[in-house]
């Protein structure tokens, strides 16, 4: 399936591309423009699509390995400098494929934020593995965010966030719940922005177990 | 003044092919020889035209790209392989890499980038991502034999049997493009120049299709 709609989105990336280079109305180019980078965004969303629901990349190196590809794609060509705080060796750790593509979007999503609109000319990127809970943190030393209390009482929910990052923040709580983890978030104007993602390997409980504690440790047997 | 770089294209869409014909058209640098709509086509004319780079796709109606390869790279020994795709998906990669690709190329890149990809596959470099790194690095633990520890190994794949094998640097460098890093960020880290670590990328491919050849005659004999 995917594959007959990259090869439809190809076409158009290619024909936009083509097209902008015939002489034709400024206006008219300026769209033109427009339809290959919204297709070549499209092909690229698809892309990690077909990544994020392989099972054979379930497994916590390989979602280290993305992400760390992903922020140097994404950042290096706009002039941001990357570094990467990461294990030297992760255990092979599977993961499950929820998870990981929550994850890999929550991170692409912090990324993103730093990129667009917090004018950073740097960003770290940290990824520890502990106690069966991954955490990833983004930092960037951009504008940040004033009325924001840079401690970790701000990842309450109803704190005030900037516009532009609202919508952003919602997402990457919303995808860090589903997953039974959170978002800290610590932030001051002038001082950066701190990101942090965490949840454990062993995801949610099942739905029929709605009862229970999320966040409950697992029941460990005695012998 | 350099020579231009002879660009071939193998696509059997119509839209594909005209585009990337008329870039390579209007680039300076780069000339298109030919353009073909079928790998029977490709491996009819290309031997005539020996372009320098090939531009591959590999699903087309007849023979696909990849099973052309051999073929292809027989036909036209100087000629340098590229598929053309339009996922990173990292089987049919790494398929077209041992059936004789030295390189990969994502059709949704840009112009610019696609010039760039070109010009690095002919200039001797390759490229590997850290999902290709993984399935070669899951390939090599299936087979410990192709692992040596002896620093003779390193450097051009010799033809035929013994297997070729991947010395401790090049080990090394695959370890860290499994782990996302950036071809920089390996240079840095393990003292070498950039050009090097391409080198080191080409050369473990070139070692991954000698193997693959010499593990096709050990089946063909074992069946005789």
């Amino acid at each position: 399936m995917h594959d007959s709609l990259g090869a439809d989105l190809t076409r158009i990336v290619i024909l936009a591309e083509v097209a902008r280079h015939q002489p034709g109305r400024a206006g008219v180019l300026q769209q033109i423009e427009r339809i290959a980078t919204i297709s070549r965004d499209l092909v690229d969303s698809l892309n990690e699509l077909v990544w994020a629901t392989n099972p054979r990349h379930n497994t916590v190196g390989a979602l280290a390995a993305y992400l760390r590809e992903y922020a140097s794609e994404l950042l290096e060509p706009a002039g941001l400098s990357v570094h990467f705080d990461f294990p030297r060796q992760l255990p092979a750790q599977s993961i499950s494929g929820e998870l990981r593509r929550n994850l890999f979007l929550a991170t692409k999503e912090a990324l993103n934020n730093a990129l667009k609109h917090a004018r950073a000319t740097e960003v770290r990127l940290a990824f520890a593995l502990f106690d069966h809970q991954v955490e990833i943190v983004v930092w960037d030393n951009g504008c940040g965010f004033h009325s924001q209390p840079p401690d970790p009482a701000a990842s309450h929910p109803n704190l005030p966030v900037p516009a532009g990052y609202g919508n952003g923040l919602r997402n990457l709580r919303e995808r860090l719940a589903s997953a039974g983890g959170v978002v800290q978030l610590a932030s001051a104007t002038g001082k950066g922005t701190r990101v942090s993602l965490s949840a454990p390997l062993v995801g949610p409980l099942p739905a029929s177990d709605t009862n229970r504690q999320l966040r409950e440790p697992p029941a460990r047997q005695t012998p | 003044m350099t020579l231009p770089i002879r660009v071939a294209i193998v696509d059997d869409d119509r839209e594909v092919r005209d585009g990337l014909t008329w870039l390579f058209r209007h680039s300076p640098g780069f000339k298109c020889v030919d353009s073909c709509a079928s790998a029977e086509e490709a491996l009819d004319k290309l031997p005539r035209s020996q372009p320098d780079v090939v531009l591959l796709d590999i699903q087309m109606p007849g023979q696909s790209g990849i099973d052309c390869l051999p073929d292809l790279k027989r036909r036209c020994p100087t000629a340098q392989a590229s598929i053309l795709t339009v996922f990173e998906d990292d089987d049919l990669v790494f398929r077209s890499l041992v059936a004789g690709a030295t390189g990969y190329l994502l059709k949704k890149t840009p112009p610019a980038g696609i010039l760039v990809a070109v010009r690095d596959l002919h200039a001797g470099g390759s490229p590997m991502s850290s999902q290709i790194a993984r399935k070669l690095l899951n390939v090599l633990m299936d087979q410990p034999a192709l692992l040596s520890n002896s620093i003779e190994t390193c450097g051009p794949a010799r033809p035929g049997p013994p297997i070729a094998e991947l010395c401790p640097r090049e080990r090394q460098i695959l370890d860290l493009l499994a782990q996302g890093f950036r071809y920089k960020e390996i240079a840095e880290q393990l003292g070498i120049t950039i050009h090097t670590v391409r080198t080191f990328i080409r050369s473990m491919y070139e070692k991954l299709q000698v193997h693959s050849r010499t593990e096709a005659v050990l089946r063909v004999r074992r069946k005789a």
